[in-house]
């Protein structure tokens, strides 16, 4: 677009005009959808992009909504060409265009103002169900992309204004609660005609040339921002690692990887190369280039820039790469569906490896997808219901104050995410039990990671199933600087007193349909926050306040702390005693470097000497992490080695890069829990 | 007899005294005293002189609630949660409320009630409302050691499903109140009993955290008030534009929370009656912010909730909408080369540059100066001399930023932001709750109102104004106006084909003794008494009720069904199929009318339009510079009529009449001004 700019009082009242747009836009489906996941969660988008799909507009929305939006004109113009006609509305929900699972829904209307073709207006909205092998279309256990629900290439469900009938009869006679989908469908084209009408409004009043004029300023404000922000950190290269508990189907890690460069003198500063991460695997945490563009966004907004306006510009100084083949671009038939929560990952992947260039806004890990499922039968009424929540969890603390507890992160819009239990209790045959904070759940640190939640339900009902897809499910999640990682989110049924633990059972982490009966207590436990900081340096009388809000436990105040409490009292000189202890009893060995790095079906290994693994009082494959000072922990697992030397360490060239170690350096190693809460606590 | 309105404010205290005889109104302003607002509303009686043995009505409307929330100056509040659930309110619904997307560092606001002042008692009830386990007396006595051994002055009790059935609450509220007969007990079904645990037991640990507060608050005033020689129940403003006695506002302080806006919106209903308007938006401009509100067929809207120091307060309450657009509203460019006004305000002090007393950014006055809309003459509040000069000099600096030298063109900017800013609170609540704002009347009032009232109708399709009398004292003249008004709203669920309408019935009626009864404890006689019952309905399976007006007499279901089709036609203009309506919120409205203030009617035979002009001058207005004819308006005769532009002023206020809008002086002087 060229010409002149207008004036920056016409911009901002235009910009106001198309706020209220969009925002109206969203209103008109909140007020008239079905199903409680857009009235009640929100889960659904609006955006306003230009003709080639940039993105100019958008409300405060859910952030794994906004890129993918990106996505949806290309796909639409690969299958259709200059076949868009007005009066046109396509629906899209290709995971390996969107990244995202195909209950994610594009609902894309071309908006024509004298026969030319000058916006987009995209809808992207979460269907509860879009048919498959499980309810709600989300499953631990999907190995190929059909077993999850239609999976709908760009298709012409409108045209000219005539609604493609046999196309919405075969996607409703294909998904579960037809008639909640249809009228969440018919609520999405009631909007999009709303929004026709304003937009022809806003653009009659401003003119077609001022409100593109407009949109290109607030994109090339928004790109000079982001492009100044990675000018005001240092030039480099920052790596991080994080695994996946599993691929859903089977036990094993997979490794993610990120590279971030920094080059000022580039014209996209910043690339964030994701090409070392694992092949494709063959559960369904696979992603498409979308994910990982995504996330890595999402992640480097938050670090650099929280407060400005996103649009399409805020992307233009950043590059993301990946590799065909790996998890970020799984080759079809991957099953797709666990993407969003493998996207999730990658923010806190990104998150680790932008902490290192600058140590003082790193943030403790809390960036966890979960998603839980109980379809139950309903006796009284004879018809199935699903339970669905997608809960949240403890944040990460940063350097000056302790996570929140149970709350929506920066990540995620902020709609309501814990429904009510009174309206569950009318819709469902399950009986809340509790929903509270679990003491201990933050991760230890100088500040404390905020506390997990726990959600308890009695089963009413002996036909029903649970299914949950948490990640990280087995192993906490990280702390930085020192900090430990918050509890991994599980799901624990309750039966005749004994406690059983599907993830557990499966070595995968995750529940996949477990059959529930009535009796039955179904216990979802969410992820607690990283923790920031050496713990032995969060203050005693923090420390006690903990204690007495009952957010940590005594054991807990001792172990992790080293504070010593005596009848409501710091006990300072016993305190002083048992730091220095437990800084004693730390493991700090020093760095070999080695010229490969030791890594084993795509585990990562940790050699030791036997003398280091007795003072860890570890054994073969337990979890280690290996912390540096300035950097977020590198997960391993325990290989006890008879000939490693002890006090030593060998550590290959990417776990240097991400440790910012060399030969000689000394870190620390410490035991990770393996399943960090086995006692329910 | 005599009425006093005392309307505290941030920076003033407005009283209102009208004389019931004489039909005298009296009006006066002193510095409000935050410390004890109580001193400032003494201050006002004496200013006025009042005679309170003469007095009949006193109406009140405070910030106290308001500000010991915002503060978080309330008492020391313990909670009793059913076993399980104290943590609901640190959890809630998981939201942030105030903001914190992409930022890390964000951290929502802490709940009012600290974790190990959060008690829980082993009891629970159905959600249809059976009692599965009742309350053991031993928790109630550990509670009961704990409340004296932490010395907390106050107790919110809430329990699972109360709004259904609250015997188990009423039980421990009663016998907490028994055991501890100096402390504040309150519980959830008694101040919100609707469904939703997190919404209903934060209302109430609201309710408790303010309780002390505001009860000692009102204690001391009325203690005060009776030495003097007043022996009514003072009146308070209440979140719904009603008033309430202070007696019941001690005990349900939440209700007072918007006691400060309503009382714009009350203001409103009452020019209303006296205009014949039904359907109108009420538009309070002041200094820093301004308060938006919808009136349909004279019922003001109401909205579900508040966020309320960083909280979501759900209770009845008017929708009112704040944005941060005033004649103090600042404007500024931000570092990315971003306009914007507001929602910084330079206040009372400084104030706009060209009040003079070192205030130096460019403020919306500041721009209706330079736009010469306002005559350095003009005097606001009587006190201030505005200085063109250094309103010019405010603008040139914000000018040089935006890289132009024209000085108009930049107060235009400033004026045109501020009213886009209005706007979109005006579209917020009519177009996004599927009203359509051309249908409405605009009452532009407060110091700023007036001045913007016709450029922000326009933008939104408004082609009728109304600034009203006294529009800077109007809100403290809506105090006197107002009716003594009690909403009860039950949450009763059930599908409208299979629902038991005479059940209905029974909890609609019951519902009314209630609130008759309320009335009678605040000696309104029968005959002033109305009520007005509702039915919330929606479709099964959405979120968003439409309220039917309905008589428990002759609930009809066919009726019943074809007025909520009919309603949500209207607003959403299809009908999902495959559906059925639900009910879900039962509503008794009851109002006590009091006795109205009335504005005393122009005496105009002899006066002619001409001999209000006070001046001609150029004035910018709509993008022009016109020659302007400029009114004042204690001399503007009855039923005159005139073409914009043009301008009136008086003390306090200026209003502009845009070129092709017509006004039009009633009876008693309010403007009526139409576009044509």
């Amino acid at each position: 677009m060229s010409g002149a700019d207008v004036d920056l009082i016409t911009a901002e009242i235009v910009q106001n005009a198309l706020d209220s747009f969009i925002g109206e836009m969203r209103v008109a489906i909140i007020r008239t959808a079905f199903g409680p996941n857009i009235w009640e969660t929100h889960d659904f988008s609006c955006g306003l992009l230009a003709p080639d799909g940039d993105l100019v507009a958008l409300s405060e929305d859910n952030p794994v909504h906004i890129v993918p939006t990106m996505y949806c004109v290309p796909a639409v113009r690969k299958r259709y060409g200059g076949n868009v006609m007005p009066g046109d509305i396509f629906l899209l929900n290709d995971p390996y265009e969107l990244g995202t699972h195909v209950n994610d829904v594009a609902h894309i209307a071309p908006f024509f103002l004298r026969d030319r073709l000058v916006f987009w207006v995209v809808v992207r909205v979460h269907y509860p169900d879009v048919g498959g092998m499980a309810a709600g279309s989300i499953t631990p256990d999907a190995r190929e992309v059909y077993q999850e629900g239609l999976r709908i290439p760009a298709v012409k469900v409108y045209d000219g204004g005539e609604p493609n009938r046999s196309f919405l009869k075969l996607f409703f006679d294909n998904v579960r609660i037809p008639e909640e989908r249809r009228g969440d469908f018919m609520a999405v084209m009631g909007a999009l005609r709303t929004a026709d009408v304003r937009l022809r409004e806003v653009l009659g009043r401003f003119g077609l040339e001022t409100v593109e004029r407009v949109c290109e300023m607030a994109r090339r404000r928004a790109e000079s921002r982001m492009r100044r922000a990675i000018h005001g950190i240092p030039e480099g290269e920052f790596a991080y690692e994080l695994n996946l508990d599993s691929n859903g189907v089977e036990p094993g890690w997979v490794a993610l990887r990120a590279t971030i460069i920094v080059d000022h003198k580039s014209d996209t500063p910043m690339t964030v190369d994701f090409s070392d991460s694992a092949p494709a695997v063959p559960g369904p945490m696979n992603g498409a280039p979308a994910t990982a563009a995504c996330a890595a966004i999402t992640a480097i907004k938050a670090f650099l820039d929280p407060h400005s306006r996103i649009n399409g510009g805020t992307f233009r100084p950043v590059r993301v790469v990946t590799e065909p083949g790996t998890i970020f671009e799984a080759p079809h038939p991957s099953a797709m569906c666990g993407s969003l929560d493998l996207g999730y990952r990658v923010i806190a992947l990104v998150m680790g490896a932008l902490g290192a260039i600058r140590p003082e806004s790193a943030v403790g890990d809390y960036v966890s997808p979960s998603h839980q499922y109980m379809p139950v039968w309903d006796s009284v009424r004879g018809c199935e219901y699903v339970f669905y929540d997608v809960p949240i969890g403890g944040t990460g603390a940063v350097s000056d104050r302790d996570g929140g507890d149970a709350v929506a992160g920066f990540e995620r819009g902020d709609f309501p995410r814990v429904s009510s239990a009174e309206i569950w209790e009318h819709q469902v045959p399950l009986m809340a039990e509790e929903i509270a904070l679990r003491p201990d759940s933050g991760g230890a640190g100088k500040f404390r990671g905020g506390l997990a939640m726990r959600r308890s339900w009695r089963v009413l009902t002996d036909r029903g199933t649970v299914s949950d897809l948490s990640e990280p499910g087995l192993i906490s999640n990280y702390g930085v600087l020192g900090g430990y990682g918050g509890v991994a989110s599980t799901c624990r049924i309750e039966r005749n007193g004994q406690l059983l633990w599907p993830g557990g059972e499966t070595g995968t982490g995750k529940a996949t349909r477990y059959p529930i009966r009535a009796g039955d207590i179904v216990q979802f436990d969410k992820w607690g926050g990283g923790g920031y900081g050496d713990p032995l340096e969060r203050h005693p009388l923090q420390v006690l306040e903990d204690l007495e809000e009952g957010f940590i436990t005594v054991a807990s105040a001792e172990k992790d702390y080293g504070v010593v409490i005596l009848d409501g009292v710091v006990d300072e000189a016993a305190t002083a005693d048992k730091r220095c202890a437990l800084k004693d009893k730390r493991v700090v060995l020093a760095v070999v470097a080695r010229d490969a790095d030791s890594v084993e079906d795509g585990e990562r290994h940790w050699v030791i000497a036997p003398d280091a693994a007795a003072r860890l009082q570890v054994a073969d494959g337990q979890v280690l992490e290996c912390v540096s000072p300035l950097r977020p922990p590198l997960r391993g697992r325990t290989r006890v080695f008879h000939n490693a030397e002890p006090d030593r360490i060998g550590v290959g060239p990417m776990a240097r890069k991400v440790l910012a170690v060399g030969h000689g350096d000394r870190v620390w190693l410490r035991p990770v829990p393996a399943f960090f809460d086995p006692d329910g606590r | 007899m005599l009425t006093f309105g005392v309307d505290v404010g941030g920076t003033f205290t407005d009283i209102v005294v009208f004389d019931e005889d004489t039909g005298e109104i009296r009006v006066a302003k002193v510095p409000s005293t935050p410390a004890n607002q109580a001193e400032g509303f003494g201050d006002g009686l004496r200013a006025l002189d009042v005679d309170l043995p003469r007095v009949s009505r006193g109406l009140h409307g405070t910030t106290v609630a308001t500000n010991a929330a915002i503060e978080r100056k309330g008492a020391p509040t313990m909670g009793i949660f059913t076993k399980g659930f104290r943590d609901v309110l640190a959890i809630g619904t998981g939201q942030r409320f105030t903001g914190g997307l992409f930022d890390p560092r964000f951290r929502k606001s802490p709940p009012l009630i600290r974790r190990s002042w959060r008690f829980e008692v082993d009891e629970r009830m159905s959600h249809l409302g059976k009692s599965l386990k009742p309350p053991g007396e031993d928790d109630l006595r550990a509670i009961a050691a704990a409340v004296q051994e932490r010395e907390a002055e106050s107790i919110a009790v809430c329990f699972l499903h109360s709004y259904e059935n609250d015997a188990h609450e009423r039980h421990v509220v009663a016998w907490l109140k028994d055991a501890l007969p100096d402390r504040f007990v309150c519980g959830s079904a008694e101040v919100f009993p609707q469904v939703r645990e997190f919404e209903r037991f934060t209302a109430t640990a609201f309710n408790a955290y303010l309780g002390p507060v505001v009860e000692r608050y009102l204690d001391r005033l009325s203690e005060e008030l009776r030495k003097n020689g007043f022996c009514r129940d003072l009146l308070i403003m209440t979140n719904n534009g009603g008033v309430s006695a202070a007696s019941r506002t001690a005990r349900f302080p939440v209700t007072a929370v918007l006691s400060g806006p309503a009382g714009g919106v009350a203001a409103g209903l009452f020019l209303s009656e006296q205009l014949g308007l039904d359907d109108f938006i009420t538009c309070d401009m002041g200094g820093t912010s301004t308060d938006v509100c919808l009136v349909k067929n004279r019922r003001p809207a109401s909205a579900a909730q508040r966020i309320v120091s960083g909280l979501p307060l759900r209770i009845p309450q008017l929708d009112i909408i704040t944005v941060g657009a005033g004649g103090g509203s600042i404007a500024w460019v931000d570092t990315d080369g971003r306009f914007a006004v507001g929602p910084r305000s330079a206040g009372a002090v400084p104030g706009p540059a060209c009040y003079g007393r070192g205030g130096k950014e460019p403020t919306v006055t500041d721009a209706n100066v330079v736009l010469n809309r306002l005559s350095p003459e003009t005097r606001l509040g009587g006190a201030v001399t505005l200085r063109r000069d250094l309103a010019e000099a405010a603008i040139s600096s914000l000018a040089e930023k935006l890289g132009t030298t024209d000085l108009r063109f930049v107060a235009e900017g400033i004026v045109r932001v501020a009213e886009s800013n209005m706007c979109g609170a005006i579209r917020e609540i009519s177009v996004e709750r599927g009203e359509d704002p051309r249908a409405f009347t605009l009452i532009a009032f407060g110091g700023a109102g007036p001045m913007h009232g016709c450029a922000v109708a326009r933008e939104v399709g408004i082609e009728r104004v109304v600034a009203p009398n006294c529009p800077g004292n109007l809100s403290a003249l809506g105090l006197l106006t107002s009716d003594l008004r009690h909403e009860i709203a039950r949450t009763h669920l059930a599908l409208l084909e299979k629902a038991d309408l005479s059940v209905v019935a029974a909890r609609l009626f019951q519902m009314g003794r209630q609130a008759h009864a309320l009335l009678a404890s605040e000696s309104v006689p029968e005959a002033d008494r109305e009520i007005h019952y509702s039915i919330g309905l929606r479709y099964e399976g959405q979120a968003h009720e439409l309220d039917i007006t309905v008589d428990p007499d002759n609930l009809d279901r066919k009726a019943l069904e074809r007025a909520f089709t009919g309603r949500y036609l209207d607003a959403w203009s299809y009908l999902p199929t495959d559906r059925s309506p639900q009910i879900v919120t039962l509503r008794a409205v009851v109002t006590g009318r009091t006795p109205k203030l009335v504005f005393p009617r122009l005496d105009n035979s002899a006066r002619q339009l001409g001999e209000a002009e006070i001046e001609r001058r150029d004035v910018v207005i709509a993008g022009t510079a016109r020659e302007t004819p400029i009114y004042a308006r204690t001399s503007l005769p009855a039923e005159a009529r005139f073409w914009g532009p043009a301008i009136v002023e008086e003390e306090g206020a200026t209003t502009v009449v845009p070129p092709d809008w017509e006004a039009r002086v009633d009876g008693v002087g309010n403007l009526i001004i139409q576009a044509r």
